[in-house]
């Protein structure tokens, strides 16, 4: 066990150490490469490139694809859509909310998720796959069509680089989600990276309602330490990042109860991860990102195969 | 409490320190952003109440904690007399001086019961290695057999003895003497070589009670405590005090005027008092009298009593009328004398009987040997009054006599203000220019001369002479010979008598006079007693009056009628625990003993060798006492000497329940009274230190606040890691 923790400690880079690495393109090179070194070579071979349908353009669809032929008939745009196009279509929607500007470990949320993301959608697009961005905090934000260009990871990264933080944003996964039922029409997969504090019962609905409009839900939902321990001594004025109010407490004092009120909430949101087959992972942010993205890959791989 | 050092009192300031501290604290407090406040609200919220509590509890340990520090460092401490100090430890000789005078039996004996009481609790605080005495403090004459009033005569190691002599025992009827019993008390641990030594007063502390200048006197080595069982309020208390008669009459049923003197002790007056008078037993009168707050008060009887003797009699306050019951009955003797003693001096003594002066007279006073006359006479000469102890007698019959010596005279006067009777006859003897200036004021009349009005072998006789007239009526001696027989008296020749002053002399009352009108029988009273005069012979030699059947009754009862009466002057009422002499007979002391008021029997032992000498006595109860004789040891059944019979009261001193105020007494009973200041000693200060307390409650109370102020997570690791130490498998 020693022996193991100490290799992957050696193998994957600590996060608040890849966080000194470059930019976030580098950072989600290196996440996954590293990822890719400890993985088994992939079961699946090429694909199809026959037609499958067309799709209304919207915009970032590539213009190449528009069929004009169709433009004549119709008077509409419509772009081709291949069954070899893509295996897969994936929309990483990424919190921007006040709270993920936390972190206690030399690691914001914030820019643990961005580099999750950037990695997430490298390692996509590295096998072909379209990966897509939007942004959300109070309602949706930036949102990057998905693209299985090559060069589309310099617009994702573009993109997630714009994402910010700051202190008073409030979260609304649900708006965002919403946003998301409405856009996505083809099977895709929704890759939620969030602190997930919102408390709304519309979120796992709206999660659920994505799963049975057969898209595929993947949460990853990223804890600090601090946010499960509240390892905090002394009187403490603790001020809330979302614009809530201020709280004189002694944690001490709470450390126990807030512990369970915790434990009871990341429960409860397994539990509707689970009843709504929705592939949760709970994140720590001191876990190195090759870990996750590993551990992300298998789990898909043993999903694909059932 | 008291403080050895007021002055770190300041220090209770500091217990501000924790809210101070509180309130620097909530301005120090860390800021921190934090995402998951929602969570952090709900728990605060559900926890509220409980880490209020949590709070305010620290708060106060921590305010509390300071408070008995400051308090512990001013050092108080208990000033008890229940302390634990050192030399307490060490064996202790107690003597407990209990008051059981008359006065605590106030209130049917509320403060002797609270005495008993006391001394229990007393006696419960000793360790099993001291040891106790008791010695009462009752008066009781020096000398007197102590019997009981020591107890315990030395310290003993079983204090269950003190309690059981002390519930055996009740208030008596004596007075206080508590200067005796100190005295006795510091003598016995005199002797003792305890290193603690204490001498405990229990007493009511009256002051009428008290000898100050005694007590002042006493000779103490150790500190009394004074345990008051009497309180300080006012009680107010009637006694009977006095008691006193006087013969009114004489006669079958003597009548007798009985007074009795009731005095208030107290600030409240008392009216409608019920006064009983109780003889041999039987209630005779009852009356009411008003009595002034803190003064006296008398209400006379008038009794008749017929039997010959001492009478048994007392006074009696009616039930309910004050709550010390021993001072309201007085009991005393009412002495009714059997016979009359009379001294006949014959002023002209005779060979030949029947010519004798008196030779009629004392046939008529002892008509036979074997009669029993009322009266019982000595007969002397005029040269055998002197060196006569004129007291013996009741009444004295001066014959005919002359050249009585004026000493002689003198005494007689005395003996008539005394109360004793005189009778004065005249004859051939006397001269009324020898007489006159003699006897002065001692005659009811001064004499004149002799009237001569026939001799007696005169043939004219019988129409020369003159006869006895009609005596007054109303007098209690002549009353009777207005019944049948009694106008022999009418019949009675008189050849000479003396002729009196016609001027009168105040008071004197003409009895009897002769048929011519002059005067036959006069009579005067002076002081207590009375002098009468008969203007003719006792003989045949002026008149024939001896021979006549009326001589006999009218002599019989004139010198009853002259004799001293029954009187309580003179007489001493002794009290409770007084010496009482007793003048028994010479040959009556075989064997004395004196009954007292509940039969028991005393046998008095001579105390000298002086034959004549008194016995003394010292009665321990109120009430009356009979003295009984017996001529020779085993010589039959002792017969009483009525006239030694006596009564015994209670101390009047007794009964005046105004206590002494604590601090007047308290600075008598010092050791070091004659050194200057003198220390108070009713509650010798034993200093109980608080501060070992203070410092156990200050521990207490950070220990409290350490467990409710330790951070749980510490407190966790700790248990924690005593759990694993616990379950480490042992090598």
């Amino acid at each position: 066990m020693t022996d193991g923790a100490g290799s992957q400690r050696e193998r994957y880079l600590d996060p608040a150490l890849l966080m000194q690495l470059g930019n976030l393109q580098v950072r989600a090179r290196s996440v996954v490469e590293g990822t890719i070194a400890g993985m088994h070579r992939s079961p699946h071979k090429g694909s199809s490139v026959e037609f499958a349908e067309y799709k209304e353009y919207s915009p970032g669809d590539e213009i190449k694809h528009i069929d004009w032929k169709a433009y004549g008939k119709f008077d509409k745009y419509y772009v081709k859509q291949f069954e070899d196009e893509t295996n897969l279509q994936a929309w990483l929607v990424v919190d921007g909310s006040g709270s993920m500007e936390f972190g206690s470990e030399g690691v914001t949320k914030l820019a643990y998720a961005q580099t999750l993301a950037a990695s997430l959608a490298y390692f996509l697009l590295r096998q072909g796959d379209a990966a897509g961005v939007m942004l959300f905090d109070a309602g949706p934000g930036l949102l990057l069509p998905p693209s299985s260009k090559r060069t589309h990871l310099d617009d994702v990264v573009r993109v997630l680089e714009r994402l910010e933080g700051g202190v008073g944003r409030r979260t609304d996964l649900a708006a965002a989600l919403s946003a998301m039922a409405e856009r996505v029409r083809r099977r895709s997969l929704v890759v939620i990276i969030s602190d997930m504090l919102d408390h709304s019962p519309e979120v796992m609905n709206l999660a659920k309602v994505l799963r049975r409009r057969r898209q595929e839900v993947a949460i990853f939902h990223l804890v600090d330490p601090a946010e499960l321990e509240l390892p905090y001594e002394g009187l403490t004025i603790f001020e809330g990042l979302e614009g809530e109010e201020e709280l004189l407490v002694d944690p001490d004092d709470l450390r126990d109860r807030y512990q369970q009120e915790m434990a009871a909430h990341l429960e409860a949101l397994a539990r509707g991860c689970r009843e709504g087959d929705i592939e949760y992972q709970r994140v720590l942010t001191t876990t190195p990102l090759e870990r996750v993205l590993l551990d992300f890959v298998e789990g898909r791989l043993v999903r694909a195969r059932r | 409490m008291h403080f050895l050092n007021p002055l770190f009192l300041v220090g209770l300031l500091a217990a501000s320190l924790p809210i101070i501290i509180h309130l620097i604290n909530r301005q120090k407090a860390v800021r921190r952003r934090f995402p998951a406040m929602e969570f952090l609200r709900r728990s605060q919220q559900k926890l509220a109440r409980r880490l209020k509590v949590r709070h305010l509890l620290l708060l106060a340990l921590r305010v509390l904690a300071l408070l008995l520090v400051a308090l512990g460092l001013a050092r108080p401490y208990l000033v008890s007399d229940a302390g634990v100090e050192a030399g307490d430890r060490l064996p202790r000789g107690v003597v407990f001086v209990v008051d059981d005078s008359a006065s605590m039996a106030w209130d049917d004996g509320a403060a002797w019961r609270e005495a008993v009481g006391r001394v229990g609790e007393e006696v419960g605080r000793l360790r099993a290695w001291d040891r106790v005495s008791l010695v009462y403090g009752s008066a009781w004459p020096a000398g007197a057999p102590l019997g009981e009033d020591i107890p315990l005569p030395q310290l003993v190691d079983d204090h269950g003895e003190v309690l059981e002599a002390l519930e055996g025992h009740a208030p008596t009827m004596q007075g206080t003497d508590l200067g005796t019993a100190l005295r006795s008390a510091s003598a016995m641990l005199a002797t003792s070589d305890l290193p603690a030594r204490e001498i405990v007063l229990v007493t009511d502390r009256q002051r009428s009670g008290l000898d100050l200048e005694a007590l002042a006197k006493v000779p103490l080595e150790v500190p009394v405590r004074v345990l008051d069982v009497g309180g300080e309020e006012a009680r107010s208390n009637l006694a009977v005090v006095g008691a006193s008669y006087q013969q009114r009459s004489t006669g079958a049923k003597p009548e007798f005027e009985v007074v009795a003197t009731v005095q208030s002790f107290g600030a409240e007056a008392a009216s409608g008092v019920e006064v009983q008078l109780v003889v041999d037993g039987v209630q005779v009168a009852s009356g009411l009298v008003d009595v002034p707050a803190g003064g006296k008060a008398s209400k006379v009887f008038t009794t008749q009593l017929e039997r010959r003797g001492v009478h048994r009699a007392e006074f009696r306050l009616a039930e309910g009328t004050d709550r010390l019951l021993a001072d309201n009955v007085y009991a005393f003797p009412i002495h009714l004398a059997a016979k009359v003693r009379a001294l006949i001096v014959n002023g002209d003594r005779r060979t030949v009987a029947y010519q004798d002066e008196v030779f009629y007279l004392e046939r008529a006073l002892q008509p036979g040997p074997r009669s029993s006359s009322a009266v019982v006479f000595d007969t002397v000469g005029v040269d055998g009054l002197e060196g006569k102890a004129l007291s013996d007698y009741d009444v004295v019959v001066l014959a005919n006599a002359e050249k009585v010596p004026r000493a002689s005279v003198t005494e007689l006067r005395a003996f008539v203000e005394g109360g004793g009777g005189l009778l004065l006859t005249v004859g051939d003897q006397v001269k009324p220019e020898g007489w006159n200036p003699l006897f002065g004021e001692l005659l009811p009349r001064q004499l004149r001369s002799t009237k001569v009005l026939a001799g007696q072998d005169d043939p004219d006789a019988p129409i020369k002479l003159v006869r006895l007239g009609s005596p007054d009526r109303t007098h209690p001696v002549f009353r009777v010979f207005d019944l049948p027989g009694g106008e022999s008296l009418g019949s009675v020749r008189v050849y000479s008598y003396m002729l009196l002053d016609p001027n009168p002399v105040d008071a004197t009352q003409i009895v009897l006079s002769y048929s011519d009108g002059a005067p036959a029988l006069l009579e005067r009273p002076l002081g207590e007693g009375r002098v009468a005069l008969l203007t003719t012979t006792l003989d045949r030699d002026w008149t024939d009056l001896p021979i006549r059947t009326a001589f006999l009754p009218m002599m019989q009862r004139y010198l009853r009628y002259l004799a001293r009466r029954g009187t309580s002057a003179g007489e001493v009422s002794p009290y409770v625990a007084s010496r009482v002499s007793l003048e028994v007979p010479a040959d009556k002391r075989a064997r004395v003993e004196v009954r007292d008021p509940d039969g028991g029997r005393i046998v008095l032992a001579p105390e000298s060798t002086d034959p004549n000498a008194p016995l003394t006595f010292v009665p321990r109860r109120a009430g009356a006492y009979s003295v009984w004789a017996a001529p020779r040891s085993g010589d039959g059944a002792p017969v009483e000497l009525e006239e030694l019979a006596f009564a015994v009261n209670l101390d009047p001193a007794e009964s005046d329940l105004t206590p002494l105020p604590l601090e007047e007494l308290t600075p008598l009973l010092s050791p070091q009274r004659e050194g200057g200041e003198a220390p108070v000693l009713d509650t010798p200060e034993r200093r109980l230190g608080l501060w070992s307390l203070l410092l156990f409650l200050v521990t207490l109370a950070l220990l409290g606040e350490t467990v409710l102020g330790t951070r749980r997570s510490v407190l966790l690791k700790v248990w924690g890691r005593v759990r694993g130490a616990a379950s480490a498998p042992k090598r």
